[in-house]
């Protein structure tokens, strides 16, 4: 990621790694169709 | 200026979190759980008269004004009559794929969305995607509790933007 973003260094934002990245989605998006039937 | 990697609770978006706990709470939920489901159940946009006709219970005008709410919150998208993004769900394809057990590929917005979706759903899943700087493919699982084995090096990279703009992931 580090060479990625060194090649356009104004891009904004931030790096996380993926299981911070889950907490993120966790919290959108855990339980609301938890019912689901498979 | 140096990259920043930061942690799930210095990410978080104050604006973000206001709109998702508008979700929880918003009247239309039931209405937000349905086309959600619509796009568990199958990868295809959902056709707007075609749901309201699916809420017998409910006058039509109802169901119609709960939809415009929510593509208003940008919440869901419709697009000539038809719904073809509702969070975390893309009915159009993007670089985000999520495999749900028994239902086949999804697309999803962004890799945080991809992630979302085994919590979500109380269920494992199999995401795919391309690292944005190689173009190597990934592919990983989540279960609801966490992601799975060999992740530890996988990086998702969280633009300024929040709504709805993608956000890459790399494998350096």
């Amino acid at each position: 990621m580090r060479v990625w973003w060194e090649a356009d260094p104004t891009m904004e934002g931030a790096g996380t790694p993926v299981s911070e990245a889950f907490k993120l989605g966790e919290r959108v998006f855990g339980g609301l169709l938890k019912a689901q039937k498979p | 200026m140096a990259l920043l990697i930061k942690t799930a609770a210095e990410l978080v978006d104050p604006a973000l979190e206001a709109r998702w706990t508008t979700r929880r709470v918003a009247r239309e939920t039931e209405t937000l759980r349905a086309i959600l489901r619509a796009f568990v159940e199958r990868p295809d946009p959902i056709v707007v008269e075609e749901f309201i006709r699916a809420f017998p219970g409910q006058a039509s005008a109802d169901t119609r004004a709960a939809l415009t709410r929510l593509d208003e919150d940008d919440l869901i998208q419709i697009r000539d009559g038809r719904v073809d993004l509702a969070y975390p769900f893309s009915a159009t394809p993007t670089s985000f794929v999520v495999q749900l057990p028994g239902r086949g590929d999804r697309y999803v917005c962004c890799a945080i969305d991809a992630l979302g979706v085994a919590p979500m759903l109380g269920q494992s899943v199999r995401i795919r995607s391309r690292c944005h700087h190689c173009g190597e493919p990934l592919e990983l699982s989540a279960d609801p509790f966490g992601p799975g084995p060999g992740t530890e090096g996988v990086m998702v990279w969280a633009g300024k933007r929040w709504d709805g703009e993608q956000r890459a992931w790399t494998s350096t």
